[in-house]
């Protein structure tokens, strides 16, 4: 797939994310089934690996915009952007995921996606498809998966010919310590919740 | 769940609060007076306005309460029970109890508290009083009479009334009258009344009201209420709509709308009536038949002007009467709607963006200019932007406002503190409060109480003497408390001042220091102010007794964190015997703020304008490493340095080490010098919180959108700094080393590229120069030719050879010059050259560098003679003389000679002109926000031309005589030149201007300001007079000298001018004179505009507008050039100041510029503008040659 074709396919992807059509549709592999019954990724590839976002939290995908490098945050924490007026953090998915850094090229792509009430963009190399895939077709997360944490693999898609990383990205945001924070903190809450003092 | 009293609860809070209020007020009133009858009369009414709304929202408990006080009350106005100290307190116990209640419900808690037994006391008081009468009957009820229950308004409509009617009819609605009876003894009728008419609103359009929805907030509303509405909702759901409790019955009629001949008619149905018993079933009468009709002219209704009050009598009498119902009308009614702060928050969030999308067109506009050949086009547009800029501005400076609240309702609160904590302490203390009408942005209004209390009770408990001591002191016995607001500037000030006995400087002292604090020696050298300060520490408390007032030293702590957490700072002043001042500063408004903006390694960084001390430019010399932490001497004072550079985690790109820009930030009680690359300047941003989507990061208090989209990180000064020292601090001495050598390593790297670069600085001005006020930035003057200097070797010198010696380079004339003690950095500075540390272990080390003075010196040093430094300099130095011997200005031969004498006397001599050099280093750190103009770096080259030839004639040993010559010399020449000399003349040749033209500029502008003084007269209505305007040339310098004169304050406003003729017009009115001139513009009383509002800002600028529109139009019309004025800017400072501001944004051919000056005087000759017109000279000849085409 050469380039020009790959900036095709990242412009239909766009579109598709405008036109969640209702009724039925036809999965990557050409099955009907209902809407209810499928889950809708934003793939990218990172390292020979898919990985797809559920198209849901997605909210828009977006050319390199000017980044705004923020001091004294972690290295993954490429800097912050201005989304019409909203100032949006971003995460380079290859340095929190662990992989070595890379140059940003004119496939690269800001995908935004909306977290709990934040929203953040991810910084990934390329946005290769919007996929669609059979939620019978996916399965819990399993070991095998190299790198990445645990924590942001919500399941794996079992397409025709390949997997399709399934991620979960609510915490991406944090360092892991951060995040075991954060669950100390949350359950703390729910702890209060339970015990009825609030 | 919480507890809630219902859908009423919020209405019910409001108007407890407001009864509350009234309570307090009144009660403390009456202490003061108990025998003023209106008083009991109010605290009469709140008591019962508190009794039907407690028993409204179903609290019985405390409309059992209120009701005790209000039969307590009507026995003292009926005059049986006699007002004492029992009863006022007992009131003020009810008042607390009821408070207490309000307060649980407010929090949404159940209001547990048991008020029987104050019932029972009120009982008990009560008949005590009334001396064991038997305790009278209730008092009749105060209720406003009720009218008549079965009456019901008729129905009138006015023709606005009859036409919104008839086009919702047209529409297709439907249109009924709502008749709703409301059970007479409910109470708060209006409530329900606007209960009802707010959800029928949520249905329906409603056309009319009666009474008039103003009127609906009476509390004398009547039992009955009709409303008229169009709807296309089921008819049921209107009904339901208005059935809210006590509501006794609802009719509904329809009203439908026939024609009939040539005239509308207004159909009234039949009434369907719902009572609140038993509701009838949802049916429509038939419409057809309906009772009585009307009739509307349907001509006059078309003309919009039908007269006749046609009357609709529905199956009712009619009671209200025109005439009452007129009268209610004419009452003022205050109409308000209440808005969460966080809706105006997000409002203000999005004019400020639309504030910086707007200034996003001017850069389009800039762009436009550059390709665009045709004018028009762009003159439209930027037309269209700055209408577009102005109504941005005014709907942001409109939400602004609404959230600012007046202090006058937190500053009543305190009058019964005051009286609580004196009675406590038994000292007399009475309660001033002055400024209750300044109003602060509503966050600070919210939170501003608890630090008032708090600072409130500590003057009293520790600050006001007892009345023992004060008679000792004959002080009044009556001690005084001061509440005092006002605005300043950007600022709102808030004071709590107290007349006790002031701080006591020793004992925070000694407190401080065996706290450990602080240690001897350092709370030596500390100022009052500083010392002032330790009461702010947490815990800090030199009270020897704890009271229930204070004494715990929490207080004062809790004061500073609020006041900083509002952006605010607090200060202290105290005078042994005389009293305290606190002073609260809060900025006007928390949404947007002014910051300067600064670039460190390439990224643009917001620092909060209130952090801001001042800015200044200090050279690498001027820095002294103390343990690892660098330090310069600011004016005598220590001042740390940090580097913004550290805290970014990026390596600066400043090259150079003259003029490196420094932002003085207050630190805690410190200063603290902020490294910087460069300075960008003032500009307004709107905060965005990172944690709206990320988190707070250490150092940051925000993000802000820029004009071009671009994103600025605003830095939070004092976390910031926290985290560089910290992490200096966290180094070993090993690595601090390390950090020093790689810093200086850097330097010796960034000299080979600085050479080349340019300073950014204004020429010296002497003392005896009155021309420049001395804000204005001074260079030594050799620079220039430095700058040019292309042999780096003489820095690298000047750098090495003394590393090299280090502190054994006692030989180095430099060196004798130093009477270096590293312990005592202020002699250090005082030497002509700087002191740094390089060698690691005794910490310094000395070094000359790189100001030209300083690095002129090395060179002769280095150099076999001065012969040869002199011939360098003079090569690249091709001006001129003659011509730029004229353009110099006084001051800088002066700087000039000092100099040379410098670099060529013996040490000696150097040491005798110590002082002068001190002080001019002291000024070599100035500010220097605005970059400077290249004609004003220009200047700056002439003398040392002629510094050259003199030193060239001159041998060796005589150089320092021939300097003194030379530069009394100089003196007397410049000064002729400038009093008597044709000064402009060579100016007036490079324009090829004649003396013609310039009598004809002259002409030009006297009319042009001849209409000025019209416009302004038409303005005022009064007469203006006005002096002759003075034209002339004058040296970019000497501009401000026109207000050489003037010491009173002016509000300045420059706008600039675009166009065929560029420039810039700026108008001053002494702050006085402005004052009053927007007093008799708004209509007020004289004398009562103190402050410059935001209205008054711009009614400044609106003149300015007119009056330099009036010179541009007339320059206009007798040029056919086309001339645009920019609109107005405010300018801060004095009128040099502004003066200088604008010159700046004036092209200057060599410097000079043609500036048209004149005042405008009242009758009685006192100032009332003065106004400047500085055209661009290279327009001078434009002008000149259009005034000639066309006659």
């Amino acid at each position: 797939m050469d380039i020009s074709e790959l900036e095709k396919k990242q412009l239909s992807i766009s579109r598709q994310l405008n036109q969640v059509s209702d009724g039925t549709v036809k999965t990557e592999d050409g099955e009907e089934v209902s809407e209810g019954q499928i889950t809708q990724l934003v793939s990218f590839m990172l390292e020979d690996v898919d990985y797809g976002v559920d198209i849901l939290s997605v909210h828009e995908i977006l050319r390199i915009p000017q980044l705004t490098r923020l001091p004294n945050t972690p290295r993954f924490i490429r800097g912050v952007i201005n989304l019409r007026g909203n100032v949006i953090p971003v995460v380079d998915v290859r340095l929190r995921f662990g992989f070595p850094p890379a140059k940003m090229t004119n496939l690269s792509r800001i995908i935004v996606i909306e977290s709990e009430t934040k929203h953040i963009g991810l910084l990934v190399d390329n946005v290769s498809s919007v996929v669609r895939i059979k939620d019978s077709n996916i399965d819990p997360p399993s070991l095998f998966i190299e790198g990445v944490s645990e924590e942001f693999i919500s399941g794996v898609g079992r397409l025709k010919d390949r997997l399709i990383v399934i991620l979960n990205l609510t915490n991406v945001l944090y360092t892991d310590e951060e995040i075991e924070e954060r669950k100390t903190l949350a359950a703390l809450k729910a702890g209060t919740i339970d015990s009825g003092v609030v | 769940m919480a507890f809630s009293l219902g859908e009423y609860q919020d209405i019910f809070l409001e108007e407890a609060d407001d009864q509350l209020q009234e309570l307090n007020k009144n009660l403390l009133e009456m202490e003061q007076n108990p025998e003023d009858q209106d008083t009991i009369n109010n605290i009469f009414r709140a008591a019962h306005s508190l009794k039907s709304s407690a028993a409204f929202v179903g609290l019985n408990d405390l409309s059992e309460l209120a009701h005790k006080m209000e039969n307590l009350l009507q026995g003292v106005r009926d005059k049986t029970i006699s007002i004492s100290s029992e009863i006022i307190d007992l009131l003020f116990k009810c008042f607390d109890q009821i408070n207490a209640v309000i307060e649980l419900v407010s929090e949404g808690k159940k209001p547990h508290l048991d008020l029987s037994s104050i019932i029972d006391d009120i009982t008990r008081t009560h008949e005590k009083a009334l001396g064991n009468q038997p305790s009278q009957a209730e008092p009749e009820k105060k209720e406003v009479a009720q009218p008549e229950k079965k009456s019901v308004p008729k129905t009138v409509f006015s023709a606005n009334e009859k036409k919104h009617l008839k086009q919702g009819l047209d529409d297709g609605l439907d249109c009924y009258e709502l008749t709703i009876f409301i059970e007479p003894d409910a109470p708060m009728k209006w409530v329900k009344a606007q209960l009802i008419l707010n959800s029928v609103k949520n249905l329906a359009q409603v056309v009319k009201t009666i009474p008039d929805e103003e009127n609906l907030t009476d509390e004398s509303i009547r039992d009955v209420i009709k409303i008229i509405i169009l709807t296309d909702e089921d008819l049921k759901d209107v009904r339901n709509a208005c059935d809210v409790d006590l509501v006794t019955r609802i009719d509904i009629i329809r009203i439908s709308l026939n024609r009939r001949d040539n005239k509308y008619v207004i159909k009234f149905g039949q009434p369907e009536i719902f009572q609140e018993e038993e509701p009838v079933e949802e049916q429509v009468s038939d419409l057809t038949d309906g009772s009585e009709v009307d009739e509307i002219d349907a001509a006059a209704e078309n003309e919009g002007a039908a007269e006749e009050e046609l009357v609709l009598k529905s199956d009712t009498d009619d009671v209200g009467t025109a005439s009452s119902q007129t009268a209610r009308r004419n009452a003022p009614v205050l109409r308000t709607v209440k808005v969460s702060v966080d809706k105006l928050d997000d409002l203000l969030n999005n004019v400020g963006e639309l504030v910086i999308a707007n200034s996003g067109f001017f850069r389009m506009y800039e762009e436009l200019k550059r390709v665009s050949v045709d004018k028009s086009i762009g003159n439209e547009f930027k037309n269209r932007i700055e209408q577009m800029a102005r109504i941005a501005k005014d709907l942001q400076s409109g939400i602004m406002k609404t959230r600012m609240v007046p202090i006058g309702q937190v500053f009543s609160r305190f009058h019964r503190l005051i009286r609580d904590v004196s009675k406590d302490t038994g000292k007399n203390v009475q309660l001033i409060t002055k400024g209750e009408d300044t109003e602060l942005d509503k966050k600070v209004i919210d939170v501003i109480g608890e630090p008032l209390i708090h600072m409130i009770r500590n003057s009293i408990d520790h600050g006001i003497e007892s009345p023992d001591e004060r008679q000792k002191q004959k002080k009044s016995d009556v001690a005084t408390v001061t509440l005092s607001a006002h605005q300043g500037g950007n600022q709102i000030f808030v004071e709590v001042i107290d007349d006790g006995r002031g701080l006591d400087v020793t004992k925070i002292k000694s407190k401080a220091i065996e706290r450990g604090l602080v240690t001897a020696d350092q709370v030596s050298t500390m100022d009052d102010s500083e010392i002032y300060n330790f009461i702010f520490q947490p815990g800090f408390s030199t009270a020897n007794r704890i009271t229930d007032v204070s004494g715990r030293g929490v207080g004062m702590n809790v004061v500073k964190e609020v006041v900083q957490d509002m952006g605010g700072n607090i200060t202290i002043e105290s005078e042994i015997g005389m009293g305290t001042r606190f002073i609260m500063a809060f900025p006007l408004t928390m949404a947007i703020i002014p910051a300067i903006m600064v670039k460190i390694s390439g990224e643009t960084y917001a620092i909060p304008l209130t952090e801001v001390i001042e800015t200044i430019n200090i050279d690498k010399k001027d820095i002294t490493t103390i343990e690892g932490h660098e330090v310069i001497n600011l004016r005598g004072e220590i001042l740390s340095l940090v580097r913004l550079s550290h805290f970014v985690g990026m390596p600066s790109r400043y090259t150079q080490d003259i003029n490196i820009p420094v932002i003085v930030v207050g630190y805690s009680n410190r200063k603290v010098g902020l490294i910087v690359d460069e300075l960008e300047g003032k500009l307004e941003i709107v905060i965005k919180s990172l944690e709206t989507n990320y988190r707070t990061v250490e150092g940051l208090a925000g993000a802000s959108i820029l004009g071009d989209g671009s994103i600025a990180l605003i830095l939070d000064i004092a976390s910031m700094i926290n985290k560089v020292i910290t992490e200096q601090e966290k180094m070993t001495h090993e690595e601090k080393l390390a950090m020093l050598r790689r810093q200086e390593q850097e330097y010796i790297e960034m000299q080979s590229y600085e050479l080349g670069s340019t300073a950014k600085a204004l020429p010296e001005v002497e003392e005896s120069t009155p021309v420049l006020s001395p804000s204005i930035t001074e260079l030594p003057v050799i620079d220039e030719s430095i700058e040019e200097e292309p042999d780096l070797d003489l820095n690298e010198f000047s750098f090495s050879s003394l590393k090299e010696k280090g502190e054994a380079g006692e030989n180095k004339p430099v060196v004798d010059v130093e009477p270096e003690t590293p312990e005592i950095p202020e002699i250090i500075e005082k030497d002509l050259s700087s002191v740094e540390v390089v060698e690691p272990e005794p910490q310094l080390i000395l070094e000359t560098r790189s100001t030209g003075k300083a690095v002129v010196f090395d060179t002769f040093e280095e150099s076999t003679g001065e012969e040869e430094v002199v011939s360098e300099i003079k090569s690249e130095e091709p001006v001129d003389l003659e011509v730029t011997v004229d353009e110099t200005e006084i001051p800088q031969p002066m700087a000039e000679t000092t100099t040379v004498e410098a670099t060529t006397a013996e040490v000696e001599e150097i040491e005798e002109e110590r002082v002068e050099e001190d002080t001019q280093q002291a000024e070599d750190i100035t500010e220097i926000l605005e970059p400077v103009s290249e004609e004003e770096r220009i200047e700056t080259t002439p003398v040392s031309d002629s510094m050259n030839e003199v030193a060239d004639e001159e041998t060796t040993g005589k150089v320092k005589e021939a300097l003194e010559s030379f530069r009394s010399e100089l003196h007397s020449n410049v000064r002729e030149t400038l009093d008597d000399g044709d000064l402009d003349k060579h100016i007036r040749q490079s324009l090829e201007l004649s003396d013609l033209d310039l009598g004809k500029i002259k002409l030009l502008s006297n009319v042009g300001i001849t209409q000025a003084a019209e416009s302004m007269s038409k303005i005022i209505h009064k007469r203006v007079d006005m002096a002759i305007p003075d034209v002339r040339f004058l040296p970019s310098e000497k501009i401000s000298t026109v207000a050489m004169y003037q010491d009173s304050e002016y509000i300045s406003i420059s706008m600039g001018l675009v166009g065929d003729v560029k420039g810039a017009v700026l108008f001053s009115i002494p702050t006085s004179s402005g004052y009053s001139l927007l007093d008799s513009l708004f209509g007020y009383e004289t004398g009562s505009t103190r402050t410059l509002d935001e209205e008054g800002e711009s009614a400044i600028k609106e003149i300015t507008n007119i009056v330099g529109s009036s010179v541009v139009n007339s320059f206009s019309e007798k040029t056919g050039l086309s001339i645009l004025s920019e609109v107005p800017a405010l300018l801060e400072g004095t009128l040099e100041e502004c003066i200088v501001e604008v010159s700046k944004q004036v092209n200057m051919a060599q410097g000079y510029a043609l500036v048209m000056d004149t005042e405008f005087y009242y009758e009685d000759d006192r100032i009332m503008a003065h106004l400047l017109v500085l055209p661009d000279t290279s327009d001078l000849k434009k002008l000149v040659d259009n005034l000639r085409d066309n006659g």
